[in-house]
């Protein structure tokens, strides 16, 4: 299956969810990548996302944490696997192992 | 919002997914005010509709796929009801059974009338040449064309591409040792195999017909005058005798017709062999079918209009005749008239046919539905235990259809296997060569799939939703009971079907008696021991020496020669009394010579006496009608004159009392029979002999004998006088026997119904009569008892029956002049037999159930 394949967009939520640690839920991930990418995000495409990572195990999640701004419903907090955060370890080597190859930026 | 959020998500994804909405809501309304943030949550919802969220309808987590297995349990459920309760489930098979074996054959029938001459290559641009007359005021109208019309459509109207002429007739035909009358014997033009798509397995269609006395033959006549071998050696070149004068050619061996088509045909000979087709004719003897090819999408009203006004130019105004144009595949079955050249038959009785089988059909779910209604009780308790194992209402359905299904698959199948066993029987019946091709064709096993779903959907689906629809706590408390809707819908569908049975029998009831009606009329001549004998026109010199002969004959009372037998006059020509084109009269007319009154024992009113030898005039003898159509009282007409032919004079010498000389179906018309020195050549046609005899067969022999030693040329033949007539309501006789067969058989499915209805009644009955029986009831009072609801139910249907029955055989009724009256004998006898045989069947199971010993219902609880 596909399932290890990490789009670009899933790569961004899921480094959000690692460096987020314990606070990772749809609306804090949200609000995060908002900040650093400066640009408004839906939720929808948050949701899509954290789902999808989910389904190809790169994250696991537990429902926990009722706040009355939440009107008293819990949120689902993502945490990232070990095949996750191998995930991203392979992604970035490549990259690095890549960018290496490319004359005019490496040396400059 | 909320709410369009709840619609569409699935409940495991719906907490998270609101609570994170409501949280960013929050955000927003802090930051940007309550505006921003109400939109940004409309929104947001909105975007939400992603595939993540939605409800997934098949797998919501709590059931797995499962249909496979359930469809399989759902089977092994219906095959164990049906083996278990085996009475019930067989009143169900054997009804649909029937019906669908009904129902196949009249799908067989009137697949097979409409097909036919559907195998035309141009059926679509072909189209026949009725006539209408005009004499007078009155007209009429005939299938057949003068000889001049093909020809002359296609010199002057471009639209018309060719044209082929059929001349009937019938020909003695010899070869070698065999010699037999042929009455499919038809004159034809060269274009017959071009313009209809008749296939030849020997020699050139082109030119077949081309040369005179060139004959075309069928393979039945080819195996009946050549032989088994015939195929052996060509037939081509072989010569056939015909009336013993003339030599033809074979030029041609043709596949025989097919089954549905309106032309049938033994002997195709040339058209050129005929003196008339030297001259261009004209408009003076209609006796030629026409069939001509137009141009594709000819506008034919118009076409029509347009000769019809040259017609009228050609006659100066006056228009003695109207051309028709008619559309081939329109003419077996929407043609009043006859053609003389095949059958004929009628949209309106394949109408009534597919209405009979449709009926039949219903009555048989009708049976299924109120049984499995009936029994809802018994099943309730099932449907409330899967209900509260999960089971969702759309399985319920499926599993009730899949049962109906299941039943009706067993019928279908046993249907086939019965269909093989009387379709010989259907056919006898129906009078017509159908097949099963249930593997050669697409066209039946389709049939048979479709009667399969959609009986299993008209039956099953009440049953399916009604069943499915109990409560489940009111059903598992106990305190289930039918319904008094599905009790009132039972009721009303059995009345349904018991009035559809009445309808038929009293049907069935009314054909016969129209029927001995027209068996029993005093016809006004006496039809019983007279024989008749067909002549041709070479018979002529023998006629009176051959008379002499018969008359010697101590058993043969008199002899008579006449043009038409009495039971059909139908030759018409015109008569008048004056002078003058106006005074033209169309009338029926025979000749008859000396000895025509008196063995045919007709009742003479006035004069009666020809001349004994006959005078070179004419002499007139005319019915009433007639005489009082010209004015005349009986003794007056006597001696008055009368032109015939348009040429000759001639005197009336007799009146005799009306007699039926045509149908039942027709008033009696004003008739003339003529005597003369020299009647036409068409005038001679039948010798009848009265017989007084006691050994029949001697006489037989004996009349035999003398026509073989005198006309030598002519094989002998002979025809009862009554059997022609018989004949001639033969249609009526098949639609009676087939009415009859298939109104026994509604009356047999209702009843299977009523019984099965009957038996589950008591059953259910049982305690109370148990109780009954303790208390004192005699037998007769439970009987009573228990018959007493269905019995209403067959009153009401009897009087929506008869009714019914009442107006449309009243209809019916009307295609004849004279007619039987649908008395109270009828009624009495439809209900007297309804309510018997229903009684009958319900007795069945009241009186067992009212003999049963009350201890050994009661003891079991």
């Amino acid at each position: 299956m596909k399932a290890t394949n990490l789009g670009d967009f899933e790569e961004l939520v899921l480094m959000s969810v690692c460096i987020l640690g314990k606070q990772a839920y749809a609306v804090s991930v949200k609000l995060d990548l908002e900040e650093r990418i400066k640009k408004p995000i839906n939720i929808s495409a948050i949701h899509t996302a954290l789902y999808r990572l989910e389904d190809k195990e790169f994250l696991n999640s537990k429902m926990d944490g009722a706040t009355s701004e939440r009107g008293g419903r819990r949120k689902r907090y993502f945490m990232a696997t070990s095949t996750g955060e191998q995930a991203l370890v392979r992604l970035k080597s490549l990259r690095n192992t890549m960018y290496q190859l490319i004359p005019a930026l490496s040396n400059g | 919002m909320d709410r369009l959020l709840a619609l569409y998500c699935s409940a495991r994804r719906f907490e998270e997914v609101q609570g994170d909405l409501h949280e960013l809501y929050r955000y927003d309304f802090k930051d940007r005010g309550w505006g921003y943030a109400n939109r940004a949550y409309l929104w947001n919802v909105l975007k939400c509709l992603k595939p993540y969220a939605y409800k997934h309808p098949q797998s919501n987590g709590n059931h797995h796929n499962n249909s496979k297995d359930m469809i399989l349990k759902h089977l092994q459920l219906a095959f164990r009801r049906l083996t278990r309760q085996f009475s019930y489930s067989m009143i169900n098979i054997m009804g649909l059974t029937m019906g669908i074996v009904c129902f196949t054959f009249i799908y067989l029938y009137v697949d097979h009338e409409m097909s036919f001459d559907q195998f035309h290559a141009k059926k679509e641009n072909l189209y026949t040449t009725p006539f209408t007359w005009h004499f007078g005021s009155t007209s009429l109208p005939t299938a057949r064309a003068t000889s001049n019309v093909g020809p002359m459509l296609q010199a002057n109207y471009p639209e018309v591409l060719d044209f082929v002429r059929l001349r009937p007739t019938s020909k003695v035909v010899k070869h070698e040792d065999m010699v037999a009358k042929e009455d499919a014997f038809i004159y034809t033009d060269s274009t017959f195999f071009d313009l209809l798509s008749f296939e030849l397995l020997e020699g050139n269609p082109t030119t077949a017909l081309v040369e005179p006395k060139s004959v075309v033959i069928t393979e039945n006549m080819a195996l009946k005058y050549f032989g088994e071998q015939w195929q052996q050696s060509s037939l081509l070149g072989k010569m056939l005798d015909l009336d013993a004068k003339d030599n033809y050619q074979i030029t041609g061996v043709a596949k025989n017709p097919p089954n549905n088509s309106h032309i049938k045909f033994d002997f195709l000979a040339s058209f050129s062999s005929l003196p008339e087709s030297q001259t261009m004719g004209d408009f003076n003897k209609s006796a030629y079918l026409t069939y001509v090819e137009l141009v594709p999408n000819t506008n034919i009203d118009q076409l029509k209009n347009l000769i019809n006004e040259d017609l009228k130019k050609q006659f100066d105004g006056e228009l003695p005749v109207e051309v028709g144009l008619k559309a081939l595949d329109d003419i077996y079955l929407n043609y009043s008239m006859s053609t003389g050249v095949g059958p004929m038959s009628n949209i309106k009785t394949v109408y009534i046919f597919a209405g009979i089988g449709l009926l039949i059909i219903v009555i048989a779910c009708i049976n299924y539905m109120n049984l499995a209604t009936a029994r809802s009780v018994e099943r309730a308790r099932e449907v409330g235990v899967r209900k509260v194992m999960g089971a969702a209402r759309r399985q319920l359905i499926g599993q009730f259809l899949g049962e109906s299904m299941f039943i009706t698959f067993v019928s279908v199948i046993l249907a086939i296997g019965l269909m093989h066993v009387f379709l010989p029987l259907f056919n006898s019946l129906a009078d017509k060569q159908l097949v099963l091709n249930l593997f050669t064709n697409i066209q039946l096993p389709l049939f048979l799939f479709t009667i399969w779903l959609s009986i299993s959907l008209l039956a099953g689906v009440y049953p399916a939703f009604a069943l499915s629809g109990f409560s489940i706590i009111g059903v598992l408390r106990g305190r289930f009971k039918n319904s008094a809707s599905g009790s009132m819908l039972r009721k009303v569908l059995v009345v349904f079907q018991f009035s559809i049975a009445v309808v038929l029998i009293v049907a069935t009831i009314v054909i016969y008696k129209q029927l001995s009606f027209v068996n029993d009329k005093d016809l006004g001549y006496d039809k019983d021991l007279i024989i008749s004998l067909p002549l041709d026109s070479q018979s002529r010199p023998q006629i009176n020496v051959l008379k002499q002969q018969y008359e010697s004959l101590a058993d043969i009372a008199s002899t008579s020669v006449t043009g038409q037998l009495p039971s059909c006059i139908s030759f018409e020509s015109t008569m008048s009394i004056k002078d003058g084109e106006e005074n033209r009269q169309l009338m029926r007319l025979s000749y008859i010579d000396n000895d025509y009154l008196e063995t045919l024992g007709l009742e003479v009113i006035a004069g009666g006496e020809m001349s004994p030898s006959n005078t070179e005039e004419y002499e007139f003898i005319l019915n009433e009608s007639a005489a009082s159509f010209f004015g005349w009282t009986p003794e007056g007409a006597i001696g008055e004159r009368m032109k015939i032919w348009n040429s000759e004079w001639g005197t009336i010498v007799g009146v005799v009392k009306d007699f039926h000389f045509s149908s039942l179906h027709e008033k009696i018309q004003p008739l003339v029979l003529y005597n003369s020195e020299n009647p036409k050549e068409f005038g001679l046609n039948n010798l009848m002999l009265r017989v007084v005899s006691d050994d029949f067969e001697q006489t037989l022999l004996e009349v035999e004998n003398i026509w073989t030693g005198i006309m030598t040329h002519k094989p002998f033949e002979y025809q009862f006088l009554a059997d022609k007539l018989d004949s001639s309501y033969q249609k009526e006789q098949h639609l009676s026997e087939l009415i009859g067969i298939f109104s026994l058989l509604a009356i047999f499915i209702g009843c299977l119904g009523l019984f099965g209805l009957v038996s589950y009644t008591t059953h259910q009955r049982s305690k109370e009569i148990g109780i009954r029986k303790v208390m004192g009831a005699s037998v007769s009072n439970i009987i009573m008892i228990l018959s007493k609801g269905f019995s209403r139910q067959i009153f009401v249907s009897l009087i929506i029956g008869t009714s019914m029955a009442y107006f449309i055989m009243g209809e019916w009724l009307k295609s004849f002049e004279y007619k039987t009256v649908i008395g109270v004998d009828v009624i009495l006898l439809a209900t007297f037999g309804t309510i018997g045989i229903s009684l009958f069947t319900m007795s069945f199971k009241s009186v067992q159930a009212a003999l049963l010993n009350p201890a050994d219902i009661l003891r079991s609880e």
